[in-house]
Formats: C-alpha cells, structure tokens, sequence
C-alpha cells in the first residue's frame, strides 16, 4: 500500500477538521512557552526567596522583573490594552477564517440513512471515541458528569492562591502534571485520533492508509471473563466486580502512595473529603487509559458484565 | 542568575523602564486596526459579490442579452420591415390608413376642441364649489346629528336642527364666480396638426345652481369623448387594418418577397434580407422585442449590482413550498424566442447596421463582438428552454423547474450546489444526457412520451432486450403476479360462496319446517318469516352474483396467460427444434458462437447476452441441463412430429420477403441485412433447425404440442383446450399468418436452405451426462435463465435481478461500488480504455468524479461484472450475474434515464400526471402495440415509418401512388374509420371467419397480411379503446342513422357508383381483385365504416390522408348551396338532375346499404 497523501489532505482540509489540526501545533507551541516561562520564573522566585530583603518586599514573581520597578501594576491599562489587541487580532482572523472555510453543514438529513463515518462536532469527538471503550452510560453520561463536577471541584479540592498571574512549574507540580493528563491525553488525544484516525466503520486506519468502506478487519472482542473461561452469569457478575473494584483500588491505593510521598503539602492540607476526593478522580482518570490499552491491544469488550451495568 | 542584577535598588537614572508600563502598543494597535478593516472589507465584498456569483451572472446577462436584442431589432427593421413596405398591398392599406386619417382630421379635431373646453370647464367649476361642497357636507352632518339628538326628528321639522340648515340654506344661495378657457379649432397649421384658439370665458352662479351644472358637464364630456371615436373611427380602422396585416405577415419574408416588383426584388435581394427567411427571432412584433428590452435593461449593472441582486424564483405553496430559483441565473428560461448558444454566438458575432428610427436620420452601427468577449459569457446560462411545447404542458409556474430537473431549487451561492452536486444531496441534476430521466416519475407507466424521444428509447429497450425478465419493473411481466392476486380472488369467492350457500340452506330448513308446521308458522310469522324469506332471497342473488366474478376471473387469469411473454424460446422444445451440436457454443457466447472459417458468427446480433462463464466446462453442463430437460419425443405422441417435404425455396423467399416476416424479423447480416431487429435474425437457420419444427412453428405459433397443467405443475397429454388447469398458449407474440400447408412448405425450405457452408459442428458427447446436467441446473438456476426461457421444471423461477421500479431512489451509499468505491470518488475510471461492445467506450473516455447513481448505472450497464473488479471470489456462486448486454453508448445512456428516473417521487399526487380516460386508454394501448410490434407494419403516430417500408420487396413503394396497393393501412385516425365492434371482431380474426381457406377479410389484394395475434379479449378491449382515444373519439361509440336510398336518390348514387368507377380500385364480395385493386373490399363497409367518417373521407380523401390513392370525385369544395357535387369527368350525369340532397351523402347512404346485387 503506497502512502495515501490524498486521503490526508481530504481529512486535514476537510473545514471541520481545521480546529483540530491547528490544535495539533498550538498545543505544543503554548505547551513549549509555558514551560519556558515557568522555568524561568521558578528560577527568579527561588532566587527572590534565598534573599530575605527581596522575598519580603517584592511580590512581583515573573518576567519581565528588575528589582526595582512597581509591584503591583493596575490591570488597566497594562493588561486591558494587550487583551484588546488580542480581541483584534482574533476578531480579524476568525473573520478572515469565515469567509475562507465555511461551516461544514451539509444536505437535509435523510432519516433512511446514516453517514459512515458518522461523527460528533470536533470538540466531541474525544467523548464519541470513548463510546468505543466503554457502555455508552459510563461514556456519555458518567465520564462527561464525572468530568464537570471535577472541574468544578478544583478550587475546592486546591484552594492554594500559588501561581495565580504567573508561569510557574514547581509551586504547581501536581495541579499541572493532572491537568495535562486529563486534558492532552483524554480529551486532546482522543479528538485527534476521532477526527484523523478514525475512518468509514469507526474502522481504525493509521495516516497514509485509504478509507475504505468496503475495508474488513478481524476484530473480535471479547469480555474478560470470557477470556477466564467462566460462563455462569452470576460467576462472571462477581469475577468481574472483583477484578474491577481490585484494579480501582490497586490505582487509589497507588495514588495515595503517590501524593504522600511526592506532595507531603498537599496531603497535610487537605481534610478527610478533600483528600478523599482527590484520590477518587485522580483514581478515575487513570482508570481510563486502563480500559482503552485493554480493548485496543486484548481486545477486550467488557470487564464486569452485569444484567444492569457494563464495565 | 543574569536576570538581577544587583540587590539593591541602583540610581534612578540608571533603572530601565518597566516594558509592562512604558512600552508603545500604538504600532501593533494600528496594523491590528488595519487588519481588522481588511477583514471587514473582505467579509464585505463576500457577501455582496463572491457568494452572489448570480449578480455578475445578471450583470453579464444585460450586457449580452440587450446587444442581443439590438441587434435583433435592427435587423428585424432592416430586413423584415423594410422588406414588407414594398409589398403593394402594403403600401395601399398604409395609404388608406393615412387618406382616412387626413379626411376626418376636420371633423375630430372640432369634437376635441369641444371636449377639451368642456373638461377645462368641469375642472375648473369643481374647484370653484370645493369649498363651499365641504362645508355643505358638513353642516348637513352637523344637522342630522342634532336632529336625531332631538328625539329622532326630522331635519326639517326639528327646532335643534334650523340654525344649521339655514346656514345650510345660506351657502347654497351664495354667488360663486368661475374661469375657464374656451378652446375653438381654427384649421390646419402648415406641418398638418390641428391649429386652436383660446379665449378665458367667465360665469357666475349660486352654489345651488352650479352643483346641477357640474353633473351636466360631466354628462356632455361623455357625449363629447363618443363623438370623438365616431369622428375618428375611419382613421382608426384603417390604422388597424394597416396594423393587422403587418402583424399577420410580420416575418413572412417568403411572402413579401414574391409580392413585389422585380426592381424591389433586387434591391432587396441586394440587402440580404433573404438570409433571414427562416430566422424566427427576426419575426417578433416591435412590441414584444421593446418590452424584452426594456426588462432586461432595469437589471442594474455595475457596483450597484451588489447592492440590488434579483432572485427569480418560483414559489408553489401547493407542493408544500417547494422553491425553484434557477432563474436567478438562467435567466431566459422562459423567454418567448428561441436562443440557443449557436444563436447568440452568431447575432453577437455580426455586424449590423440598423436603419434609423426616424427618416432622415443617419443609421447606426452595432458592431459586432470579438470572439473572446463572446467566449468570456456564460451564454449556455441565456438561452430559452429548448423545448417550449413541453413547458405548455408543464408549466414552469406550477411546477418549477427542480420537479423535473431534480437539483436543489433553493441553493444560488453556486452552480454546485444549486445543481445537488454535493455527496450527501439526494436530488442531484439529472445530467444533459439523462434529462428525461425526469419524466418517468410520473409517467412510469407511459411507454410512449410523445416529447421524450429518449426516454421512450430507454424503456423501449428495456423491454426489448427483457431486461424485465430478471428485474421486476411495475407493468412489465406482471401476470403471473395478476394471476396469484385473481387465484387469491378466487379463494375468497368460494369460500363466501360456501359460507351464502350453508346459510341459505339453513334457512331453506327453517322456512320448510314452518311449511309444515301451520300453528308454528303463524306464531312465528309476525317475527321471523318475512326475515327469513327476505334473506334467502338476498343470498340466491348474492350467490349468483359470485357465481358470475367467478366466471369472469377465471376468464381473465386465461386471458393472462395468454398476454404472458416470454423474451426467449421454450427450452422444452429444444429436442425437436435445435440440432444437438449448436446449442453448447451458442450457451457458451451467443454472439461469438460457431464462427465460419472467416471469422462471422452464427448470428452475432442476437438479443441473448453473454453469461461470462467460468470455463466451456459450464458452457457444456448447462447445455446437458438445457439437453435432459427438454421434453422426450417418446414422451408425448405430439412431439413426434411428421417428416418434413421440402417445398420451392424460391417460392418460400418471395413469401418470406412480402407476407410480412420482415416487420419484425431480419435476414442476412452486415450491409445484406434486411429487415427487424424486433424478433430473431433467421440468417444461418438451416445450420440450426429441424425443419419439421419450424413448419409446426409457422402454423401454429402460438399453441404448444402439448398443454401446460397448472394444477399438477407439468406438460400433460393433452386435454380439453378450454380447461383453466391448461395453459396451451405459447409465450410468444409471434402470430399465426394463416399460410396454407403449401406456403409453410415453401417458407420452411427457403428457411433451411439458409446455411454457411464453411461452419463445422462439433459432434456434442456430452449432452447425455447426468452429473453434467446436474451441475448445469444449479448453473441455469444462479444465472436466471428461467427469466427469459420455459424450462421444465422451472416454470414458476422468479426473476434474479432486484427489483428497478423505485431503483434511481435508491441513495448512492446503498448502491455496491465494491472496490471502486475510492476510484470513483477520486475520478479515476475504470473502463477508460477497456475494449467495449459497439460504441460504448466513448462514454468512459474522461476521468472524472463518478460517485453518483447515475454513473453506477452506467458502468453496470455497459459492464455488468465491473463491481466484481479486484474481488476475490473462489466461489463462483457469489458473482454479479447480470449478463453483457450488446449496448450502443445511446441505448446505455436511455436505459440508464429509465432507471435514474425510476423513483419514488418526492412531487405531491396533485403533481403527478393523472391521465383521464383517454390517456388511460392510450397509456395502456401502447403497452400492447409496443409488445405485438405493431409499428412493424402500420403507422400508428402520422410521422411513423414501419420497418416493412425499408425492407427491399417494399421500399419503392411507399409513395403515395402505391401504398394503398401494397402496404398495410395506416392506424392514424383508425379509431375514427372504423366502427368499435367491427375492429374488436377484426382484431380477433383478421379473416372474418375465413382461416386458412380465405385468409383474407377487407384488403385482399394486399401481399402483406394481417396476422392472427390470438390477443386476450382484453387486450382487444384495450386495444379497441386506443384507437379510438388516439382519433380522439369518445369510447362509446352510437352509430349515425342512415336512411336508406330510394327512387330517384336510389338511381342517382347508382349513377355516381358507376361513373366514379368504383370498382376499378375497390372489390365486393365474390369478386376477384385484379392488378388494379388498391382498395378494401366495400363489402364489408356496413359493418365496417363509421358514416360520419365515410362522408369526410369520399368527399376529400387526400384531406385525411395525403398518401393515399383515392381521388377527390366531388370537387375541391362545396357547391354554393353547402353541398358536395359531382364532377363528371366528361359529360354530366342525367340521373343527377333534381337531385337536391348532398351527393357525398347519398353515396355513403349507398353504401351503408349494402352493396349486394349492385
């Protein structure tokens, strides 16, 4: 099979694909910079703070920084003007994208029939490529729930005022490292692989390979049980919750492991159900990749199978 | 740790500035500024013109379209007016027009003068009173008002009310003074326009009195305006005269030309003027050339065609508001000329020099285009819609343009969209070639569209290769499907029977027990036995009235299986009919099968397709099943048929050639061919046949050896020929020709003699190998051969194909592209290059983006395995079946119309045609004259000409002289000739009762015979209706009573009859026809002839029908007393004196009387 530039050139041009390619250098470019000011940044506090005058007096903790300018400036103008010439510049180039590429919108749908591939707007495909790992409840319902309430958790979970209006990497250690986990993994990740990867059949085809719909792969899954042997109903209920509810608290336990031992501050800060909370999202959100290395590379469907739930 | 540089806080002066603080966004600010102005403009400039590509489209339309126009009315006034103003008649109606005009000029200007004192003085008295009317109208409101208010009195007699009316009173006394100007005619001035005087006149009145005046004025200018049109009605008619006949004879330029003097001639030959005869565009009035122009000038052009864009577009809230706005860019659709791109090119490449519109001016030239302008229009966007007859029918304001054309009506952004060329758009344009794809959503059932050549092609080679023997297609092939529905009938006829029957019988036993039982009887009688008997009675009636559907369905389920087709022969027969060493090659590729040593097929334009066999291994099994199956003749006594004596061949080839074998069959191949392509090409038989067969299939066509039992699902012995278990019809439409045994004899040999002499046959071994037979009927059962062919056993295979009647519905991603779905997206054509049959290739010429139905069509059609390409099928039962077809590029792009066209439509049922009886009649009669070929030999439509006209025993007969003598009558106006009875009796037999003794019936002297089709009694109802729906008559038909001729009358037609030479041309019954006799046998007129039409027909028989051979006997027209006459050749007739009554009537009423003894 020869390389197939014309099957890439349709996905990256294809206008509702657009955001997502460009997302694909942004997010490294803004990755890159925020890292470099945050290194330098981390360096000038530690600085500041070995020398007793300066951590005393001197509140402003990033770059551009000499001793002896004002510590505090007034949002306006300094900050309102910069941001206005951002809303300029984005306002020229969204209007500028909009006379260029039009909104993907297509023909009046036709009920008899559905579009192959069949996909979500861009910023949902990341939520459609989950519905491959898991039951559609926990895909579509209990990950999306567990995702808003985590975010809207966040400030209470780590009130810390650190890094507020300012790059920094080690004051923010954890707070980032988990971030970037949920968002560049599981969301950033699996809306590059729906839009680029996935083709015709939900079918997977890696860059360079022809969409074809008439494409057959072998493609069994099964579920984990199954692959135990263990066909009785209620066996498998219970081999399955055991298995599951294992795994979950193998990865709290580790977690927990993990922060006492890498964020002492953290651990001695937070209450019983702050800390309790953390542990369980965290705990979740690696849960996740746990089940797509399952199906992708065991082929495995399910892990506990229930009359009611599937994991 | 560079970026402190010091701990402590430095001098003032050598602190840098905070970048934060001090730093000038000004610079960034103002290109942020500029970029978001661009933006703004180029969103701007978007909107108006780049997503309104029709507003250039519009722009460009003006320009063109208007120097169109000018150039057109230049030289319509160059040529055309100019060319008609020398013309006498002309010039003598102009002068009449301008003598009136100058001779009542007088009279109608002293009547305007008045009139316009008179509306002066109306106008100016109005103003004077529109005071004082004000105040009036008020205060008698005002008086009223108060009136009521007192207790509901009278103005008059109401004390409340006085005070107003006296004011009242006061106005209508007070004296008003009015001026107005006194117009008098005083003569002509020197350029002849009418002179005037003026003078201020003055009056002055009471209120009251002038309101009366101001009515009486308006009195007189009425009066006055009459006088006016009196005055001026010789002018005005004359003008009209003048104008009329320019209108009449506008564009006449053949006319004009041969009206003039020979000096104007050459002046106007000299100006070119005759170039433009046929030009229609040069013979519109100056009126509808003005009007076009002045439309196409409001379109604005410039910057301000973005500011005001015109969408045309068609709403029809009917069709639950469906929008067409084509005509935002096709802009001339409608327009009353015919523009084509040829004719734009060709006015806009022209110079033209336009005399001026006033004499004595110098005369303007309109230079013509330079070809890169012309080429830089979207000129195919301006032209008219080719067929315009068509939108008379179909009318754009009720139906859009998208109902038929398909593509998506609302949609202007560009020319993509607008036409559904978008993936998901299920409505994409119907492309050029496959346009009246559009007609068959609503005329599916319409064979014959008489403005749709190519879709009429479509389904006519649809159902003449029997693409309907495997694809099921509503109304074709369907009367098995009747049959199960009438078997279902039926059932449910005898189980009601049943159920009528038990119910009367019980009651029977009530009624008889009462009989008995007088005490019981009479308690009962009040309640039960009125009931009861009323009952009984009701259910014999209803009994009987099952009893009679019954018989009246049984009856039609043999009329199906009489109208039963199938496309090839009955395999049964194979045995007794073929020599055993053709049939395997002939299986293996008909076309290519049993070449001679220089490379000819046997027959190699035979409808049967190509089954791309695996190997000739298949080719053998399948003849060993086709072999085995076929009936035995040690089976049945009646396939042992009797030895074969040969005939004269030369005989049988002048039979062969004029009887009419030829209208549907062919004979000989390459330029030696003759003949039709409807039925098989008997060329080579002889290699084929036993000539035993072919002779029983001569006589009788249309019976089978033995009878087909649908009870027990098999051939039996034989059996009673009216018994509904037996089909003994032959699924053939080929007819019997009544031919007698010696003429069979005759045809047979030359039949037989047609051999190469160069063929070798091999010698078959393995017809009789029962493993072979076995293999060979899974093969014939896979490819559908059932379809088309009897085969024993397999009388009752449904077709393999899908069904097609809702297939162009079907959405592009349920249509299997198989492997070439990528190609045909990415346009890369797979049968580019690939050696096609016929012409085919030419289509797949390009590459180009494929993925729509209507290339999935075509690709099938053309290659039907082309979806198995690249597939790996080690099962050679999991193939595409459909055969290869042998199809011209034309007859792949109609089917393909057929198919595409073939939806469920979207358009509300108040859209659809919805034929009344008539069309009815004629959309089913087509169906049977269509599938009897009955255009092989008639003319059904006036421009028809049957393929018997060019075969070589007929093609120099054609002309008017000898067509009657030679060639079957024409079917045009049939259905007004004959009377309804007489052509359903004809059409069950041709001969009247005669048979194989007298073949012949009304036109004996014909070579050419009508055959006996053994047509269903309801196809010759459907028939009968047709024609006579086609002649436009009602279906009903109440003949015209005919007095008889007697005395005098009686003598005179007798006169006529033998003056006229009747019987030189026509015959009577017991007389021979002679070399003479070119007409029917008057015999039977009675019966035959509608009256009404016989006194059109004697009277001027050419009127009706141009090509015949009877002559006008009565004058070009009526005698000055309404009635035909006689012309004598020489001398008058002496029995016509005294004869009053018309003369065509009386020969009709001769006639109608019978011609016995005369």
């Amino acid at each position: 099979m020869h390389f197939d530039w014309y099957q890439i050139w349709q996905n990256v041009s294809l206008p509702d694909n657009v955001p997502i390619v460009l997302m694909m250098i942004l997010i490294p470019y803004y990755l890159w910079y925020g890292f470099r000011e945050a290194v330098r940044n981390d360096r000038l506090i530690a600085q500041l703070e070995s020398d007793p005058a300066l951590a005393k007096t001197h509140h402003r903790k990033s770059f551009p920084f000499h001793p002896a300018w004002d510590k505090v400036l007034h949002s306006w103008p300094y900050l309102l003007r910069v941001e206005f010439l951002a809303a300029l510049i984005v306002t020229a180039f969204l209007m500028i994208w909009s006379v260029y590429l039009d909104a993907p919108l297509e023909e009046p749908a036709n009920p008899m029939l559905t579009m192959n591939p069949a996909k979500a707007p861009w910023y949902f495909l990341g939520l459609q490529e989950l519905l491959v790992y898991f039951d559609p409840w926990i895909a579509g319902v209990m990950l999306p729930n567990f995702i808003v309430v985590g975010l809207m958790a966040i400030p209470y979970l780590d009130p810390s005022p650190l890094g507020n209006g300012y790059y920094t990497w080690k004051q923010r250690k954890f707070a980032i490292a988990g971030y970037m986990f949920g968002f560049l993994v599981l969301w950033v990740l699996l809306a590059i692989i729906g839009t680029l990867i996935r083709g015709p059949g939900w079918m997977w085809f890696w860059p360079g390979e022809t969409w074809d719909h008439h494409r057959v792969v072998h493609e069994v899954n099964v579920n984990l049980h199954e692959m135990f042997g263990i066909t009785d109903p209620t066996m498998y209920g219970i081999f399955g919750g055991v298995v599951t509810i294992g795994v979950m608290a193998v990865i709290g336990g580790a977690v927990d492991i993990a922060i006492r031992k890498l964020h002492p501050d953290m651990f001695r800060r937070q209450n019983l159900v702050q800390y309790l909370h953390t542990v369980g999202l965290v705990a979740l959100m690696l849960l996740v990749p746990v089940k797509v290395f399952m199906k992708l590379a065991l082929n495995i469907k399910y892990v506990w199978v229930t009359p009611w739930f599937n994991v | 740790m560079s970026q402190i540089e010091t701990a402590t806080p430095p001098a003032d002066s050598a602190i840098p500035k905070d970048p934060i603080v001090h730093k000038s966004y000004s610079v960034h600010i103002a290109i942020a500024s500029l970029a978001l102005v661009v933006a703004t403009v180029l969103a701007v400039v978007d909107e108006g013109w780049w997503r309104r590509p029709y507003k250039g489209i519009q722009g460009q339309y003006r320009e063109t379209y208007s120097a169109y126009l000018g150039k057109v009315e230049a030289k319509r006034r160059a040529f055309v007016d100019g060319v008609l103003e020398h013309v006498a008649e002309f010039e003598a109606l102009k002068k009449r027009a301008n003598d009136a005009a100058a001779e009542c000029a007088d009279a109608a200007a002293t009547v305007q003068a008045k009139l316009t004192t008179a509306t002066d003085k109306s106008r100016k008295l109005g103003a004077a009173l529109k005071v004082s009317k004000s105040e009036i109208a008020a205060l008698t409101y005002e008086s009223e008002h108060k009136a009521h208010a007192d207790g509901f009195k009278k103005v008059d007699e109401s004390p409340a009310a006085k005070p107003v009316v006296e004011e009242i009173e006061a106005i209508r006394n007070r004296e008003i003074e009015f001026t107005w100007t006194v117009t008098t005619y005083a003569g002509k001035d020197e350029e002849g326009g009418a002179k005037t005087s003026t003078a201020e006149e003055t009056e002055k009145g009471r209120v009251a009195d002038l309101l009366v005046k101001a009515l009486d004025l308006e009195a007189e200018k009425a009066t006055l305006q009459n006088d006016l049109g009196k005055a001026n009605k010789p002018a005005s008619e004359a003008a009209k005269a003048r104008d009329q006949w320019l209108a009449d004879n506008l564009g006449n330029l053949a006319y004009a030309m041969t009206n003039v003097d020979d000096t104007t001639r050459s002046v106007i030959a000299a100006s070119g003027a005759a170039a433009y005869i046929d030009d229609d565009v040069v013979t519109l009035r100056p009126k509808t050339l003005g009007d076009l122009k002045a439309k196409v000038e409001e379109i604005p052009t410039g910057v301000f065609s973005a500011l005001r864009g015109d969408i045309r577009q068609i709403h029809i809230a009917e069709a639950r508001n469906w929008v067409d706005r084509c005509e935002t860019c096709h802009l001339n659709t409608r327009e009353p000329l015919p523009i084509t791109v040829d004719s734009l090119k060709r006015v806009l490449g022209e110079t033209v020099t336009a005399p001026p519109a006033t004499p004595g001016e110098e005369p303007t030239t309109l230079p013509a285009w330079d070809a890169s302008k012309i080429e830089s229009m979207p000129l195919a966007l301006f032209t008219s819609h080719p067929n315009v007859d068509l939108l008379k029918t179909h009318d754009p304001e009720r139906f859009g343009c998208s109902m038929c054309h398909n593509g998506n009506g609302v949609a202007i952004t560009s020319a993509e969209l607008a036409h559904g060329e978008n993936h998901h758009w299920l409505q994409p344009l119907y492309p050029k070639e496959n346009v009246e794809a559009g007609c068959v959503q609503c005329h599916q059932q319409d064979l014959v569209l008489p403005m749709g050549d190519r879709i009429t092609a479509g389904k006519d080679t649809f159902r003449r290769v029997a693409c309907w023997g495997c694809h099921r297609y509503e109304g074709f092939n369907t009367e098995l499907e009747s049959v199960t529905a009438f078997d279902g009938r039926l059932k449910v006829i005898d189980e009601e029977s049943k159920a009528k029957a038990l119910r009367r019988e019980n009651l029977q036993a009530v009624l008889n027990a009462l009989d008995q039982d007088v005490e019981a009887q009479k308690k009962a009688y009040d309640r039960d036995f009125p009931a009861n008997l009323r009952e009984r009675e009701a259910l014999t009636q209803e009994i009987s009235a099952l009893a009679v559907e019954r018989a009246q369905v049984t009856k039609r389920i043999a009329g199906l299986y009489v109208e039963r087709q199938r496309a090839g022969p009955n395999l049964k027969d194979v045995k007794i009919k073929l020599l055993p060493e053709f049939v395997t090659e002939w299986i293996r590729n008909p076309r290519e099968a049993h070449k001679d040593v220089a490379g000819n097929a046997f027959r190699p334009d035979t409808k049967m397709p190509e089954f791309r066999w695996q190997d000739d291994e298949e080719a053998k099994d399948v003849a060993a099943f086709v072999h085995q199956r076929a009936i035995d003749p040690s089976e049945f006594e009646a396939y042992r048929l009797p030895a074969f004596v040969a005939g004269d061949a030369k005989k049988g080839e002048e039979l062969f050639n004029t009887r009419g074998c030829l209208a549907c069959h062919a004979m000989g191949t390459g330029t030696a061919k003759i003949g039709n392509d409807y039925a098989a090409n008997l060329s080579n038989l002889g290699e084929k046949n036993r000539p035993e067969y072919v002779a029983r299939w001569i006589t009788h066509p249309r019976e089978r050896l033995v009878p087909y039992d649908l009870k027990q699902k098999k051939d039996v012995a034989g059996g009673a020929k009216d018994d509904p278990n037996l089909v003994w019809t032959q699924h053939t439409i080929m007819p019997d020709f009544r031919l007698s045994e010696s003429e069979v004899r005759d045809i047979t040999t030359y039949l037989m003699s047609q051999k190469r002499a160069d063929v070798k046959y091999e010698k078959p071994t393995w017809l009789d190998d029962k493993e072979r037979a076995k293999r060979g009927e899974k093969l014939v059962v896979y490819q559908g051969c059932a379809g088309c062919h009897e085969i024993r056993g397999l009388e009752d295979e449904k077709g393999i194909g899908t069904e097609l009647t809702k297939e162009g519905s079907k959405s592009i991603d349920l249509l299997d592209f198989g492997h070439l779905t990528v190609a045909a997206k990415r346009g890369k054509e797979p049968l580019k290059g690939v050696d096609l049959l016929e012409d085919a290739e030419k289509l797949f010429e390009e590459e180009h983006h494929w993925f729509r139905p209507r290339n999935f069509f075509l690709h099938k059609i053309a290659k039907p395995d082309l979806y198995d390409e690249s597939k790996y099928l080690p099962d050679r039962f999991n193939r595409l079946r459909m055969p290869q077809f042998k199809f011209t590029a034309q007859e792949i792009l109609d089917v393909t119309s057929f198919v595409l066209g073939s939806v469920d439509s979207q358009i509300p049922a108040s859209f659809r045609y919805d034929p009344d009886a008539d069309g009815k009649a004629i959309r089913e009669g087509w169906w049977i004259v269509k599938k009897y070929n009955c255009g092989g030999c008639h003319q059904v439509t006036p421009d028809e000409v049957p393929s018997i006209w060019n075969t070589p025993a007929y093609a120099d007969k054609t002309d008017s002289k000898n067509r009657d003598a030679n060639l079957p009558p024409t079917l045009v106006g049939v259905g007004f000739r004959l009377k309804p009875d007489w052509m359903a009796k004809f059409l069950r037999d041709p001969s009247m009762g005669g048979g194989r003794a007298r073949p012949e019936s009304t036109r004996a002297h014909l070579k050419i015979r009508m055959p006996t089709f053994d047509f269903s009694e309801e196809e010759i109802e459907k028939l009968v209706l047709f024609f006579s729906a086609m002649a436009k008559q009602q279906p009903v038909y109440q003949p015209e009573v005919v007095k008889p001729l007697e005395g005098k009358e009686l003598a005179a037609a007798s006169a006529i009859w033998k003056a006229a030479n009747c019987m030189l041309c026509h015959v009577v019954d017991g007389q021979a026809f002679t070399s003479e006799t070119k007409a029917p046998n008057l015999s039977y007129a009675p019966a035959r002839l509608r009256p009404e039409w016989m006194k059109r027909w004697i009277s001027n028989p050419p009127a009706m029908q141009p090509a015949t051979a009877m002559t006008k006997f009565f004058g070009e027209e009526p005698g000055p007393d309404g009635k035909w006459h006689y012309m004598p050749g020489s001398k008058p007739l002496p029995e016509l004196e005294g004869i009053t009554a018309d003369q065509v009537d009386l020969m009709v009423r001769y006639l109608v009387q019978g011609l016995a003894g005369k």
